[in-house]
């Protein structure tokens, strides 16, 4: 059993190679999977997923009758021969998928045994390339997090990247992150918001304990064309601090803001401390649900291997 | 149970716990822990804040250790206890009986603790109990340990500390003594007077209770009276069934006409109400020479109307048998009882040899045609200035026995005297008021040697000196008007003493006086032997008069050990007093001669109060009856039991300690 950490985890712990991040074993059975959407979205280019919108495919869907400019390649001049009027045969077009993955950098995800912005690297990392097998639209975004000069880098991004010969550029892209930082989510989630490109699949990854509120943050990204999945990353000490160790007399110091709490840590703090997780994670899971947001709760102990090929092909996010 | 201390530890109690409280909750020392977000521990703490009436005396398992070490330190330092019987304030003396029966392996019901060994645990118990000070009171019951056999010995004077009583009590070792209690209520007395130098009326006792642990045989106590306030407990130990049956006395003499053969004559004494029987076995120089050949049978005690329960007793001669030279004398009872010690009796004779007897200024011709008459080596007549010479440059010492018929002697250097009429100067023996006329015998020691064969039933005597006795002489005949013959014992000084001139009484007419001038002679003879003397009771010392340049003399007891012995004066050597029965040897060396020379004293207990050894249930004083109490012993020991509380507060402080230190680690 791990002991309650003390802090971030030191640097040399972080991986430096793609091949840290996902190994070829796993790449090998990533190569049969593929991101699902709960919905049919338009893509900017033809893919290999059926879309809602009806454009030049050979799969029929429905008829309309002709307005003024439409192309006449699609009149159907079967149905025009015998009730002399026009009409347009709408097929529906196979479009390809946005999928983008949302990492959060800040501070706070820098800390666990192991540390949940590690673990959230590679999560997004192995998405991505789920995406990138199936030529996906893949983008990657990032919030929170610290450049080159230690300071606050904001929304960090790599967007459009498609086929499995971009995968060791998401990599590079993703080992170059530095957590650090504090808040950001909301901000971020606007920023994407604003700037999509098309419709498609979103991850964010995040322990979602953004004091602010987690809410107006969500509410960006929700309903507006993304299926949106929020897996919530825990540490397993966060999950159950009693069992990892947590105890005495402790001044508790925010990662984020340097906050202080001091607490005595006995058995009825701690289940103070379970009953306020438990709550605050079942109202996000309620938020969620109310705004047709897919809720994952991640423990960063579950191996990854099980939560890709196991946990979420029963949640329906992977086939 | 009770509390010596309680204010004491409650003032600690109170003035300790309360700090620590306010420390633990005070205290500033917090363990700083870097963690994701502080959101979720606020709101839990703010919930058990909101809940909790009493959220700053939530407790952990720190502070309850804590609470508990000093919980039961303050306890402790109020000092608990455990009354294991009556706790009395004052004074209290402890009178351990250390005498011969108190050896008797029936002190409980395995059969393998002595009676002393018993009672000193059953002692120490109630000093635990009477003990009434704590480390930080004062009002310890004070405790005065004596123990007494023929003679008493303070262990401690009044003491309240515990652990010197109790010391004092483990201290005190058998003996095969004679128990007398009065030397120890004297002494309990003596420490018990109070003198008030601003008081007119003298010294005034204060009472105290006299605890006594004893089987309740006791010689003296008709003579003990208990004062007005004083209070005697009689803790009784041993088995009141016990029985015994031992020697009573034991005596050796070569016959007359046969100087190269010893008999040996031995009484048995039976102090039970039943018959007994038992076999003699008689050792010569560790040889077994004799065993009865059928069991001797000894009648029970009986009732003789004015003189008490008498024991029943037996009296054995054994044949004569050859024996030349010197010989140590063991008989054994074979049979089996309580008492061990007077099974055996040890006897030293001399060897056969013709005594050197010089006689002192005579005019009885009586006196000197027996002496004439004995089988001397010789027999020297002196007259007082001849005396007197030899005296002043030790010719005295090449006789054996010196016998002084009226001789008004200046001078008595050491040696062996039989002397008549004048008294001799010598400490112990005054003469008073004018010579007393007309004198009868009223009572003679039947047993004492010198008066073997001696009846003096007929003895009437015209003129004879009064005298008073001092300690160490021993009344032979006793008149209405004094001692009549004495035995006077200063170690190297032996007198066997007449107070009469022979020739002022019809007793050179009587055959009683030819018996007695060669008892006499033959009896100061033996004891001036160079290798041997007659037994020696345990408590007395062992007194010898060896060459002037004796040295190394070493003395080995009965159970084998040697102790070195200093004597600035080897020809008044005396060692002692001998608190075991059994075989003594002395042995010194002399310069020119490297093969050290030796003598032999044999120690017996041939008392016959200690040959009772059924427990007394009751003791009677000259006025009261006291009915003693089982002692007991092996009880709950730990009275106090505080050293049992720290000791736990001291596993708690470690507990704690090592609660903390792994809490340390983990954070």
């Amino acid at each position: 059993m791990s002991r309650f950490p003390d802090g971030p985890p030191p640097r040399s712990s972080r991986p430096t190679k793609v091949d840290e991040l996902i190994d070829s074993r796993l790449m090998a059975r990533l190569d049969h999977l593929d991101v699902v959407s709960r919905k049919i979205f338009n893509g900017r280019v033809q893919g290999e997923r059926r879309s809602k919108r009806r454009g030049q495919s050979v799969e029929f869907a429905d008829f309309r009758p002709y307005v003024h400019g439409d192309d006449l390649r699609f009149v159907d001049w079967n149905i025009y021969g015998r009730l002399d009027r026009l009409f347009l045969k709408i097929f529906l077009e196979e479009e390809d998928l946005s999928l983008i993955v949302v990492v959060d950098g800040t501070s706070s995800m820098h800390w666990g045994d192991p540390s949940k912005f590690e673990y959230a690297r590679r999560l997004a990392m192995a998405l991505g390339y789920i995406g990138l097998v199936n030529q996906n639209r893949v983008s990657l975004a990032a919030f929170g997090g610290l450049d080159s000069e230690g300071e606050s880098a904001g929304l960090q991004r790599i967007s459009n990247l498609r086929g499995r010969r971009r995968t060791h550029e998401m990599g590079r892209w993703l080992l170059e992150l530095e957590p650090g930082g504090d808040g950001g989510f909301e901000e971020a989630m606007r920023r994407i918001a604003l700037t999509r490109q098309g419709r498609g699949v979103m991850i964010v990854l995040s322990d979602f304990l953004q004091k602010e509120g987690f809410e107006r943050g969500l509410r960006y990204v929700a309903g507006r064309g993304y299926d949106v999945y929020a897996m919530q990353v825990l540490a397993p000490q966060e999950i159950d601090p009693g069992r990892h160790g947590m105890s005495g007399d402790l001044r508790l110091v925010d990662l984020e803001d340097e906050d202080e709490a001091e607490v005595t840590v006995n058995s009825a703090v701690l289940r103070g401390y379970r009953r306020r997780l438990d709550a605050y994670c079942g109202s996000l899971r309620d938020y969620c649900i109310r705004r047709s947001i897919m809720h994952t709760l991640v423990d960063t102990s579950t191996d990854l291997d099980a939560l890709l090929l196991d946990y979420l092909r029963k949640r329906g996010l992977l086939r | 149970m009770s509390w010596l201390t309680p204010l004491f530890g409650g003032i600690v109690l109170a003035s300790v716990i309360p700090p620590l409280v306010a420390l633990y909750f005070l205290r500033l020392r917090r363990t700083r822990r870097s963690i994701p977000s502080t959101l979720l521990w606020k709101r839990s703490v703010e919930d058990l804040r909101a809940n909790a009436p009493f959220q700053r005396l939530r407790p952990t398992l720190l502070l309850f250790l804590q609470l508990l070490f000093l919980a039961l330190l303050g306890i402790a330092l109020m000092q608990p206890r455990f009354d294991a019987g009556e706790r009395r304030d004052g004074r209290t003396v402890i009178v351990v009986d250390n005498s011969s029966s108190m050896n008797i392996l029936d002190g409980d019901d395995s059969g393998e603790t002595s009676r002393l060994e018993f009672a000193k645990a059953s002692a120490i118990e109630r000093i635990e109990a009477l003990h009434g000070g704590g480390l930080f009171s004062g009002d310890a019951a004070e405790i005065m340990v004596v123990a007494f056999n023929d003679e008493a010995e303070i262990r401690t004077p009044f003491t309240d500390s515990r652990q010197t009583a109790i010391q004092a009590v483990r201290g005190i070792e058998p003996t095969d003594g004679t128990s007398r209690l009065g030397g120890a209520l004297q002494l309990a007395r003596a420490y018990l007077t109070v003198i008030d130098p601003d008081s007119q009326t003298g010294p005034v006792a204060t009472p105290a209770a006299v605890e006594l642990w004893s089987d309740g045989r006791i010689d003296d106590l008709d003579e003990q009276v208990l004062r007005e306030g004083e209070r005697l407990e009689y803790h009784r130990v041993g088995s009141i069934e016990a029985s015994n049956i031992g020697i009573a006395s034991i005596a050796a003499q070569r016959p007359y006409d046969e100087p190269g053969r010893i008999q040996v004559f031995i009484a048995v004494e039976n102090p039970t109400d039943q018959a007994r029987t038992t076999d003699l076995q008689l050792s010569v120089n560790g040889v077994v020479r004799a065993i009865t050949p059928v069991p001797i049978e000894i009648g029970p005690e009986t009732e003789e109307p004015g003189l008490g329960r008498i024991p029943g007793r037996k009296q054995f001669a054994f044949a004569p048998f050859e024996q030349e030279r010197d010989a140590v004398i063991e008989v054994l009872l074979l049979n089996e009882d309580a008492q061990p010690t007077d099974d055996a009796a040890m006897l030293v004779v001399p060897p056969a040899r013709r005594l050197k007897v010089a006689l002192v200024d005579t005019e009885s011709f009586v006196l000197r045609s027996i002496l004439e008459g004995m089988a001397l080596e010789s027999l020297d007549l002196l007259t007082l200035d001849a005396y007197e010479t030899l005296a002043a440059s030790g010719g005295l010492d090449d006789y054996d026995v010196v016998v002084l018929d009226d001789a008004a002697v200046e001078t008595l250097p050491p040696g062996r005297y039989l002397s008549f009429g004048r008294t001799p100067p010598i400490e112990g023996l005054t003469e008073f008021g004018d010579p007393a006329e007309g004198i009868v015998v009223r009572r003679s020691a039947e047993d004492h040697p010198v008066l073997r064969y001696v009846n003096l039933d007929e003895l009437f005597v015209s003129s004879m000196r009064k005298l008073t006795t001092g300690t160490g002489v021993e009344s032979l005949v006793e008149s209405g008007d004094g001692p009549m013959v004495v035995s006077v014992d200063r170690g190297p000084i032996q007198i066997i003493h007449a107070t009469f001139d022979p020739l002022d009484s019809n007793w050179p007419y009587l055959r009683s006086f030819v018996n007695f001038v060669p008892n006499a002679i033959e009896y100061l003879g033996g004891l001036g032997d160079a290798v041997a003397s007659a037994g020696v009771a345990p408590g007395s010392p062992l007194t010898a008069r060896l060459p002037a340049q004796a040295m190394d003399l070493r003395v080995r007891r009965p159970d084998g050990s040697d102790v070195a012995v200093e004597s600035a004066d080897p020809m008044t050597f005396a060692w002692g007093p001998v608190r075991r029965a059994g075989r003594y040897e002395l042995s010194w060396t002399e310069p020119g001669d490297d093969s050290p020379r030796r003598r032999i004293f044999a120690v017996n207990q041939l008392d016959p109060t200690e040959r009772r050894v059924a427990a007394a249930e009751s003791i009677e004083l000259s006025l009261d009856r006291i009915i003693g109490e089982a002692a007991a012993a092996g009880g709950t020991r730990w009275q106090d039991f505080w050293p049992w509380l720290l000791g736990v507060s001291l596993v708690l402080m470690m507990l704690e300690w090592w609660l903390w230190q792994r809490q340390s680690a983990a954070g």
